[in-house]
């Protein structure tokens, strides 16, 4: 891939070369197709498809699907009303004329490419994590123990309500600051809360996607102090399952209960006191 | 890191104690008479069955046949080898070590089958006693012993070291989902495929060569000209 840098260098020596021998048309063909690669571009990062030249849609009728989209999803105008004239009146006239415009229509092609590129998208690749609610919506802090480090725990209908409801506020104040300017921070958060809201009306049994190896994550590294817990849990799973066996045993042979009972009682014993360690220190603690 | 490393070891360390615990005695028989003599003593191993003296007091076979032991041994075999091979935490494919997973926990049952179901369904069918009972006969006097052996506790000890490790395996592959690609990857690569090709220098040749024509084109109109001129005496 070209570096913004070297392409504007290169786009400057045409520019220059291409007035020298008054050849428009390239320069023409060459700005709407870095306007063509960067729609692709802003669409790809959006999450959307790319244009689909075989269809003959245009760059105009892309970006506006853009708009669309996201206005149905977020309630924002990527591509304002003046851009969106702009492009359309343009490329109607590079399609009419093949390619021949005027310099002073060139020029505004490659505004339009100027503007597109200023246009800072927020990440979609991000994934909601708790970490990720705390540092955004601290304020939001009747709910941080629905996003423990466990994970969305909490099934209470009522609370998940009151919760999209206090998302929905704060997506409201968002849609007002984007309406009166773009901004990528603002609309990352209006993605974030999107998140929330969407994984809470799912049931909450997704996996937590990460990239690279295990080893180098953080949420595996924190959940490798589970593992002392399970040893716990090891502990109680035999102790308990030589209990229920003795108990088989007394069944059949109930002469035994006076010797076995002392057994059956320390070996239940022990799986309840291994059970209640381990309900203290990693099921209510973890809450 | 060191945790993790450290109940990997302790599967290992289980896998072994549970591997060598097969071919001690797992079971002890034996008969005692009002003098204190031993009248008779059997013992059983999973791999030799029962081994002892005095045929009269012989308990029936267990039924546990070599095929089970053989699958048994090679089950720990195989997690044991899997889980030096394999590192979960090195790779990039997080779902096919699910294989893995589950014949790790494959493993797990069949310690618990061995601590919790050859007793119920084994030993007890056959009026062995269970853990350690003593039984005295009425009618001879002679005092019964019935004992779990060392290849049972060892069991145990080897069902609590591999537990963790097997739970928080199958736990980690459940709750991880490693991306092969990272988003800006994706994109990347889509963007590559989809987007026109801008050979920009290319361009900037073609005008270059097109500039270079050009001046000569008019260089030679110049000298044209003046040739004109000059042979027209102008």
């Amino acid at each position: 891939m070209i570096k913004i840098k070297t392409l504007d260098d290169k786009l400057k020596d045409l520019i220059n070369v291409c007035k020298e021998t008054k050849n428009y048309k390239k320069l023409a063909v060459v700005a709407f197709i870095l306007l063509s690669n960067r729609a692709n571009e802003i669409g790809l990062k959006l999450g959307l498809r790319t244009r689909s030249k075989v269809e003959g849609e245009t760059i105009f009728t892309y970006l506006k699907n853009i708009n669309t989209v996201l206005e149905n999803n977020f309630k924002i105008t990527l591509f304002n009303l003046s851009f969106m004239t702009k492009i359309k009146k343009l490329e109607h006239l590079f399609l009419k004329a093949r390619g021949d415009l005027l310099l002073s229509h060139i020029y505004d092609i490659y505004n339009l490419y100027y503007e597109l590129r200023k246009i800072e998208l927020p990440d979609f690749s991000k994934s909601l994590s708790p970490k990720s609610f705390h540092n955004e919506f601290s304020d939001l802090s009747l709910f941080s123990s629905y996003f423990s480090p466990n994970g969305l725990q909490t099934e209470n209908i009522a609370t998940k309500k009151l919760m999209v409801f206090k998302l929905e506020q704060k997506e409201d104040q968002l849609n007002k600051q984007l309406n009166e300017k773009y901004d990528p921070t603002l609309f990352e958060r209006k993605i974030l809360i999107h998140q929330i809201k969407n994984s809470l009306s799912q049931k909450g049994s997704g996996k937590i996607r990460i990239q690279g190896t295990l080893r180098d994550n953080l949420v595996y590294q924190r959940s490798l102090d589970k593992i002392t817990g399970y040893v716990l849990l090891g502990l109680f799973t035999i102790l308990f399952s030589i209990g229920i066996t003795i108990l088989f045993e007394l069944t059949l042979y109930p002469s035994l209960a006076a010797s076995l009972g002392l057994l059956v009682f320390i070996l239940f014993g022990s799986a309840a006191f291994f059970f209640y360690i381990y309900w203290i220190r990693f099921i209510r603690g973890g809450e | 890191m060191k945790l993790q490393i450290m109940f990997k070891s302790l599967f290992f360390i289980g896998c072994g104690i549970c591997f060598f615990s097969l071919f001690l005695n797992f079971y002890s028989f034996s008969v005692i008479s009002q003098t204190g003599a031993l009248i008779s003593v059997w013992e059983y191993n999973f791999i030799f069955g029962w081994e002892g003296f005095n045929s009269i007091y012989r308990p029936p076979n267990l039924g546990l046949s070599i095929e089970f032991m053989i699958f048994y041994l090679c089950c720990i075999i195989t997690a044991m080898a899997l889980n030096i091979i394999k590192n979960i935490e090195k790779t990039k494919n997080l779902s096919k070590f699910m294989l893995y997973a589950y014949i790790n926990i494959s493993l797990l049952m069949l310690i618990g089958f061995m601590v919790i179901i050859f007793p119920c369904f084994y030993l007890l069918q056959n009026e062995l006693l269970f853990p350690a009972v003593i039984v005295i006969e009425d009618l001879s006097g002679y005092t019964l012993y019935y004992a779990i052996g060392i290849g049972y506790y060892l069991h145990i000890i080897s069902f609590i070291m591999v537990f963790p490790y097997v739970i928080f395996y199958y736990q980690s592959i459940s709750k991880f989902n490693i991306d092969q690609n990272s988003f800006s990857d994706r994109v990347k690569e889509i963007l590559a495929r989809e987007n026109e090709g801008l050979d920009i220098d290319k361009y900037i040749t073609e005008e270059e060569i097109r500039k270079m024509e050009q001046e000569t084109q008019k260089r030679k109109e110049i000298y044209f000209k003046s040739q004109v001129l000059r042979e027209g005496g102008l």
